[in-house]
């Protein structure tokens, strides 16, 4: 992969040497590159760049000096013979190269203001792009903290009647892939949500975050466990920690192994049978699938699935009805995803047939388990990765502009040098070796903007971002900023070292000075060109960014996200019939509407934007629908004045109400999506509908309809939802909500005290709703807030260029415009004169810039929402503020040129 | 060419005498120059790919070296790894191996006087 690559960069490098030269030796000094670098792959990738790198470098260099050589050489018509050396100034010594070095510093002191500026800007360019390349590091490209990571796989249950692709698995087909699947080493299960269990220790209580795992899921990722060991077969008593618990709750104590712990709710207690090391973290968040959304980013504690439960059916079968299992699969070394995914699919298809009434329409889906983990952020950072690439071109564009600019300055030093016997070669060594220094100096100066920007992200960045906080500077990250030292000194340094061999050239072939400067100048033109193009790009970026943000800010959730105060409340042990349950939520609910500034308090058993969601299948009174076609919906629990306290409207019917109590059958209540797919052009209330497959639920009359809400993101349409009331099974840990007249979170230490009058644990997952809905926004705002960045830097950046390339050009037009004001030109005209070839450059820029806009927006589309990719307010005013800018820019320098007297001129006493 | 005395052409590039000392032992391909000179010198002079065909380049150009078809080697002594068509065989001259030798008499020369002043190991 590797190879090919960099033979073609060398192939291009190549180019440097003269034609004649290239067609003698170019082929084997392309075979030998090769040779060299197949050869030092064997010891390692980064060798072997470092190598080419090398390799691509010296061919340059060597070309350069050979190229001159025979320019030298041929210059009339004498070719120089009986020289063995190439040339008397060597290049590419360590002497040469510390002398030029030498020299290049004593250039700095002589120009602080220049140095200072260039190397500052560099170190912003290349830190930035460091600390962004350092998290695209951490979340794209470093392997999971797995066993031989890449052969592990995401299993899932493909919904093909909802179009969900990643639903969860149910367990017996979990059993069945286990059993069947050959492709694989093993499978094996997750709950697909985090569990909250409290433990308990004399004297305190904590909640924790616990995943449950089936008994092979440790041995099959493979990673040892830093005290004890993982779970195994047989450990339904046992418990694994994370270090952090084990430092947190056991003081890093290593005889924790073999105790007991007891948790709240468990009769028996647990053994502990392992700690996991630090840097374990299973799952991540992102592996729950499209449901999965909630809070806790890491677990506390293992524990094995359960045996009962959900797990089976009432004939003690693994359940066929029920989906929550999420499956990770190690595929057999050889074997590929595509070949296990036929596997799977060829098992799906046969339990199908086996299996109508719960499988039918249930395909697999499979994937690599890094794909799943960061597969959903992975456009964002690509897009923020190539931002900040596009970003540091214009930086280095813009110091490549300056440096030439000094080289056309500094023309008459180097023509004495050149008289003096330095080669060209050497001069263009100098000019290398220079901006070389000036890039590593940046990127020295880059080390504290890494440390301070990869904060600054981290700050920014949503908290679930997975593996954002794996991210640190390694060796990785520190090749790679010294990797992009170097390439930017060489892209800085090129076109300058390529005038100072012109000005070589010039000197001895006596060409006149205005041809190579007009040469330098169109030059100059050009890269201005490229930098508004790729501003432009920045820009229509940042302003596609900008408008989705602000459509995704103004989508409405359905209820009002304002003064609403949410937490989740245990209801204590003491409490163990339902009827106690439901005593203790209301006398729970009237303390909770008693508190001052509170007006109504409820809850739910899922909360909109702050955690998972459950679905279950309807069964319809009066449709004979077979089971696996019947509706699969979202199903909650409202307790006390939920739907008022939410602010969800009532849109026909009603809600539950107090005297529901004494009703005799079960009621329910649906929101407009379910009504209207399940009941198009029918009437909802009064129908009755029975939750799950089986024939003995109680059957419930829908009695009200209420608006759809957005529970998942923002960004996903609303759900067919089911609300039955908490007196029919109340939950042990519900979602509360308070609406508040003041501030929302001034509430809480109202509802702590609630709480602890009824000798309840505090409330935990305190948030606002307008905190959840600001998270929920997390990742979208941080893509606005550096895509935004971004383009302001890089107006600024373009407004720089054409200030300097314009300045530049009225500068080595001072003789053309003097003649111009002699023979009468007007102010205005000389005005319109240096602002047009502004605007022109400008307009050039933008319109190459539109074009590579609209390729790249058409790429990123998945990014956008609530605004197309053609849109064209972002496409016109973007350009717009940029040619605007630009030529304001341009306008500073332009009223210069209409001061010049043209007496001066012609004396050459103008100093612009 | 015009007829030039072979010590016109010194003192050799250290690089250039390298080259003809490999190719005085035998017909080598370019990887093979470098391989042996890197071997020789075990990196006390590294040896850049761009020093060696322009150091190559000049040898040509003075007639030091001449290109053999890597067929029609000598005695089919042909440098290790040949079969490449593409790949050159390089060839000492007459002339290369005569102002080697000169190259070589001015070396040791000098080195004869510095073992006088005690500056090198070896007896004077």
């Amino acid at each position: 992969m590797m190879v090919p690559i960099a033979d073609r960069i060398h192939r291009a490098a190549l180019l440097a040497y003269p034609r004649v030269f290239r067609a003698r030796f170019g082929r084997e000094i392309a075979a030998i590159f090769n040779r060299r670098i197949s050869a030092a792959r064997a010891n390692g990738r980064a060798r072997a760049i470092a190598l080419a790198m090398w390799l691509c470098l010296d061919t340059i260099v060597s070309g350069l000096a050979e190229r001159l050589r025979a320019r030298r050489h041929h210059r009339g018509g004498v070719t120089v013979r009986g020289e063995v050396q190439p040339s008397r100034s060597e290049t590419m010594t360590f002497e040469s190269i510390a002398a030029d070095a030498r020299l290049a510093l004593r250039t700095f002191r002589r120009a602080p203001a220049f140095a200072a500026a260039t190397i500052l800007t560099l170190g912003l360019g290349i830190g930035a792009s460091t600390a962004i390349f350092a998290v695209a590091h951490a979340v794209l490209l470093r392997p999971l903290p797995y066993a031989d990571p890449d052969r592990l796989v995401a299993i899932w249950s493909h919904n093909t009647r909802q179009n969900e692709l990643r639903n969860p698995v149910s367990p017996a087909n979990f059993e069945a892939f286990r059993r069947d699947a050959s492709s694989f080493e093993g499978i094996e299960a997750i709950f697909t949500f985090f569990v909250n269990m409290q433990i308990e220790q004399p004297g305190s209580k904590e909640m924790l975050t616990v995943s449950r795992v089936s008994p092979g899921m440790f041995d099959l990722i493979g990673r040892a466990a830093l005290h004890g060991r993982g779970l195994r077969e047989g450990d339904d008593n046992g418990i694994v920690l994370s270090r952090s618990l084990w430092l947190r709750r056991f003081g890093g104590d290593e005889a924790v192994i073999g105790s007991t712990v007891r948790m709240t709710g468990v009769s028996d207690p647990l053994t502990v049978v392992g700690v996991m090391p630090e840097d374990f973290l299973f799952p991540y968040a992102s592996m729950f699938g499209s449901l999965g959304s909630g809070r806790a980013r890491s677990a506390d504690a293992w524990l094995l699935l359960p045996r009962g439960g959900n797990m089976t059916d009432a004939a003690g079968q693994p359940n066929r009805s029920v989906h929550m299992l999420g499956l990770v699969g190690r595929l057999k070394p050889g074997t590929s995803l595509d070949a296990a995914r036929v596997e799977l699919e060829t098992i799906a298809s046969r339990r199908e047939a086996e299996f109508p009434d719960t499988n039918e329409g249930w395909k697999i889906t499979a994937l690599p388990l890094h794909e799943q983990v960061v597969g959903r952020v992975k456009p964002a950072v690509l897009l923020l990765t190539g931002g900040v690439g596009l970003l540091m071109l214009m930086t280095c564009l813009n110091i490549a502009n300056v440096l030439l600019a000094r080289a056309t300055g500094r023309r008459r030093d180097w023509t004495v040098r050149a008289a003096l016997g330095a080669s060209a070669a050497r001069l263009a060594q100098q000019s290398l070796v220079e901006s070389a220094l000036l890039a590593v100096l940046g990127g020295l100066a880059g080390v504290a903007v890494v440390v301070v920007g990869m904060q600054g992200v981290m700050a920014l960045a949503p908290a679930d971002l997975p593996r954002l906080h794996e991210a640190r500077i390694d060796l990785a990250v520190a090749g790679f900023a010294a990797a992009l030292s170097i390439v930017t000194g060489l892209v800085i340094g090129f076109l300058p070292a390529l005038s100072s061999m012109r000005v070589r050239a010039a000197a001895t072939s006596e060409t006149h000075r205005t041809t190579s400067s007009s040469s330098s100048a169109r030059m100059r033109g050009s890269l201005v060109v490229v930098e508004i193009a790729v501003a432009t790009v920045l820009l229509v970026g940042g302003a596609l960014m900008l408008r989705t943000f602000i459509a995704v800010l103004h989508v409405d959730p359905g209820f009002r996200s304002e003064h609403l105060l949410t937490f989740q409340q245990f209801v204590p042990d003491s409490a163990q019939t339902p009827a106690a349950r439901v005593a203790f939520l209301d006398e729970y609910l009237t303390r909770l509407a008693a508190i001052p500034g509170v007006a109504s308090a409820g809850g739910s058993t899922r909360i909109p934007l702050g955690s998972t969601q459950v679905t279950t299948q309807l069964t319809i009174e009066g449709r004979d629908e077979p089971v696996n076609s019947r509706p699969e919906v979202d199903m909650r629990r409202a307790i006390g004045d939920y739907f008022r306290t939410m602010g969800m409207p009532v849109l026909r019917g009603r809600v539950f109400e107090p005297a529901d109590r004494t009703a005799t059958s079960g009621l329910a209540v649906v929101n407009a999506a379910l009504a209207a797919r399940v009941f198009p052009g029918e009437e909802a209330i009064g129908r009755r509908v029975r939750l799950g497959p089986n024939p003995d639920a109680l059957w419930l009359r829908i009695i009200g309809v209420v608006g759809d809400i957005r529970h998942g993101s923002l960004e996903d349409d609303p759900r067919p939802e089911i609300y039955i009331s908490h007196l029919q099974g109340p939950p042990v840990a519900p979602f509360m909500a308070v609406r508040t007249t003041g501030d929302a979170g001034g509430a809480a230490a109202g509802v702590r005290r609630v709480a602890e009058s009824l000798g309840a644990d505090p409330p935990f997952n305190v948030s606002t709703m307008a905190a959840l809905r600001s998270e929920s926004m997390a990742l979208r705002r941080f893509v606005v807030l550096l895509a935004g960045l971004f383009g302001v830097l890089a107006l600024v950046l373009a407004a720089v260029g054409i200030y300097g390339v314009t300045s530049l050009s009225v500068a080595e037009r001072t003789d053309e415009v003097g003649v111009r004001v002699a023979l009468g030109a007007t102010p205005g005209r000389i005005l319109s004169l240096v602002v047009s070839h502004a605007a022109r450059l400008g307009a050039m820029g933008i319109a190459v810039g539109i074009g590579v806009g609209v390729v790249l927006a058409q790429i990123a589309r998945s990014l956008l929402f609530g605004v197309s990719a053609f849109d064209l307010v972002t496409f016109t005013a973007a350009p717009a503020v940029l040619l605007v800018v630009a030529i304001a820019a341009a306008l500073v320098p332009a009223r210069r040129a209409t001061k010049i007297s043209p007496l001066d001129a012609m004396k050459g006493r103008v100093h612009l | 060419m015009p007829f030039r005395r072979s010590d016109s052409l010194l003192p050799l590039t250290p690089i250039a005498f390298e080259i003809l000392l490999a190719l005085a032992e035998q017909d080598r391909h370019g990887y093979a120059i470098l391989q042996a000179v890197e071997e020789r010198l075990k990196g006390t002079l590294p040896l850049r790919t761009g020093t060696l065909y322009r150091a190559l380049a000049r040898l040509f150009e003075d007639e030091l070296i001449e290109e053999v078809d890597d067929g029609a080697t000598r005695g089919g002594k042909a440098a290790a790894g040949s079969g490449d068509d593409r790949r050159r065989v390089y060839r000492l001259t007459k002339r290369g191996r005569m102002v080697a030798r000169a190259e070589a008499g001015r070396l040791s020369s000098q080195l004869a006087v510095a073992r006088s002043r005690k500056l090198a190991p070896g007896k004077s």
